[in-house]
């Protein structure tokens, strides 16, 4: 603003100059202030005493050039544009002493201060804007780091949650059904050596064999039952979710052992499908959604795919959302990407979501890809 | 020192610039004088301002070509300083051209002998105007993103500035309105200090020219030093 306000005087400057007399001495005088403007434009940080030094050009040249007491209109701008209008004050010193007073003047004076003071607030409600924008940037880094180390903490719990149930039930086949199994073994053996001596208590043993594995069988029952999760997860969870989704058939495919994928995988891909469907629902065209959960050695690969819009423009994009500039879209990318994984997005052809997670365990010898 | 030398082995690398720098220039020197007319000079000489725009031109363009290939980032990560770069390749570009005013006023007084006025002022007030047409072509491709939009509007502007400034006929023939509008380019002033030498006016008039152009010079160089990157 204060560049284009200095070239608009140095303009009028020089219509003067055109207008009146075409002396050299004033196209001198011109081209100082010119390279003072460019010089203030050029350094951000020039001094704002130089404002004193425009001044002395004015008054040097005003003997030889009477316009030239317009030409402190610069000055005068820059003083108020730099906060210092005390700097101004030789302007009208300048002014009286030389008997110049006149209305055109008196307006191009209090309008260039004027000006430059709406030029050093407008600056300072810039400055103070950039802050709040450096300010809430900073804020949104930090938060986004933040959710990081969260994301990345409910993978380390999940992890840790999974050990913890292996190990609860290790120690109830271990209390329970092993302490049944074991007797019953025993009972078994002790059968077998009454038998051969062709004592009579060898049918006790058996049937006290038989009781020892009916309890084991019985506490076995218990224990499934215990572990069986009340809501479905993993690839149940998956085909709960197609099958709920009503608003477009759902071809639902898999392809892999789909046991190899741990907890905090499934806790990906169950809201990136969510998502892909919801969107490929809103975005793209009416026909069937393709979902392919394929499973190899070292990564799980999810794709969606839901064709274009009957109508719509091979290539054309079909929604700010499916671009992959959505919220919810982001969030997936930062999940995944947690993971070790990524979630792309193409809308070329209309929708497709392809996210790929990493396994961490390694692949047994039958699963290996040819 | 450097970038001093391989800006001058630069410049004079290229075959335009080698047409520019040694054989238009003295092409020009031997075109015939005109009597009357407003000529000041020997037609040759007035042209010659326009060969001395262009020659700027051509050795900036190294300039644009160092900031468009990323020369400039990777100047930036030497410990060279931007000022340093930038005033090595202008001495170097001033110092060709200072080479190739003093040849071209000496081979016109060679040819012409009286009509060049003052063999020495003429000289400096076309060195003056070599630095001014340097500083000129530096703020012009400075202002613009494009390599093709800069060099295609600089080599128009130069020929409009050329004809305004008198490099193509008399400034004394051309309409009030046309004169005054050409005392705001600096091909203006060069030809009135060649005037003012010519005519032997007061020797204030040909310092007011040299000023004129200096402080032109100075503005240029203050809009085109900025390290644009592009």
């Amino acid at each position: 603003m204060a560049v284009l306000w200095r070239a608009l005087g140095i303009c009028l400057l020089s219509a003067l100059w055109f207008r009146g007399g075409f002396g050299a001495e004033a196209l001198v005088l011109i081209l100082l202030l010119a390279i003072l403007a460019i010089a203030r434009w050029r350094f951000p940080r020039f001094p704002a005493w130089t404002a004193l030094v425009d001044q002395a050009a004015c008054v040097a040249f005003l003997f030889l050039w009477p316009d030239a007491v317009f030409a402190l209109a610069l000055p005068a701008f820059d003083a108020a544009a730099a906060g210092a209008p005390w700097l101004a004050l030789p302007v009208l010193a300048i002014v009286t002493a030389a008997g110049s007073w006149s209305v055109p003047l008196a307006a191009a004076l209090t309008g260039a201060a004027l000006a430059g003071w709406a030029v050093r607030l407008w600056a300072a409600q810039v400055e103070s804007a950039r802050r709040d924008a450096d300010r809430d940037r900073r804020d949104r880094y930090d938060m986004e780091g933040l959710k990081g180390d969260l994301l990345a903490a409910n993978i380390r719990s999940a992890r840790m949650a999974e050990l913890a149930e292996r190990a609860r039930i290790a120690r109830d086949l271990h209390d329970h059904a092993g302490h049944e199994l074991t007797a019953a073994h025993l009972a078994l053996q002790a059968y077998g050596k009454l038998r051969e001596s062709g004592d009579p208590q060898a049918e006790e043993m058996l049937e006290q064999a038989r009781r020892r594995v009916g309890e084991g069988l019985e506490v076995l029952r218990a224990t499934v039952h215990g572990l069986t999760p009340r809501q479905a997860v993993g690839l149940g969870a998956f085909e709960e979710i197609c099958r709920r989704f009503t608003v477009r058939p759902v071809a639902f495919g898999v392809h892999g052992n789909t046991e190899r994928i741990p907890v905090h995988v499934w806790s990906v891909l169950e809201p990136c499908l969510k998502e892909a469907l919801a969107n490929g629902a809103r975005h793209a065209g009416t026909g069937r959604i393709d979902v392919n959960l394929d499973v190899g050695p070292r990564i799980v690969r999810l794709s969606v795919h839901n064709g274009p819009r009957p109508g719509a423009a091979p290539g054309a994009p079909v929604g700010a959302a499916s671009e992959g500039s959505g919220m919810g879209l982001r969030n997936l990318r930062q999940r995944a990407h947690a993971v070790g994984g990524s979630v792309s997005v193409d809308a070329s052809d209309g929708f497709r979501l392809v996210c790929v997670l990493p396994l961490d365990d390694a692949p047994s010898p039958g699963e290996a890809c040819p | 020192m450097t970038i001093l030398r391989f800006a001058l082995k630069r410049s004079v690398r290229s075959p335009a610039n080698i047409l520019l720098l040694c054989v238009v220039p003295v092409g020009v020197a031997f075109l015939p004088s005109v009597e009357g007319q407003g000529w000041t000079l020997p037609i040759g000489f007035h042209f010659y301002g326009m060969v001395v725009m262009f020659a700027a031109f051509l050795m900036v363009r190294s300039i644009v070509e160092d900031r468009l290939s990323g020369a400039l980032v990777r100047i930036g990560a030497a410990p060279v300083s931007h000022f340093r770069y930038l005033a090595e390749n202008l001495a170097a570009y001033g110092a060709l051209l200072l080479i190739q005013n003093a040849v071209v006023v000496g081979l016109g007084v060679l040819v012409h002998g009286t009509r060049i006025p003052s063999p020495f002022l003429l000289f400096v007030a076309y060195f003056c105007f070599s630095l001014t047409s340097i500083a000129f072509a530096l703020a012009w491709c400075s202002l613009f993103g494009r390599r093709d939009v800069a060099y295609g509007t600089l080599s128009s502007i130069i020929m409009v500035l050329s004809m305004l400034g008198g490099f193509y006929w008399p400034i004394a023939i051309m309409p009030e309105f046309m004169r005054r509008a050409a005392a705001v380019t600096p091909c203006y002033w060069m030809m009135e200090a060649a005037d003012a030498l010519a005519k032997g006016g007061p020797s204030w008039r040909f310092a007011l020219s040299l000023a004129v152009m200096l402080l032109f010079t100075v503005a240029f160089l203050l809009v085109g030093s900025r390290r644009r990157m592009e």
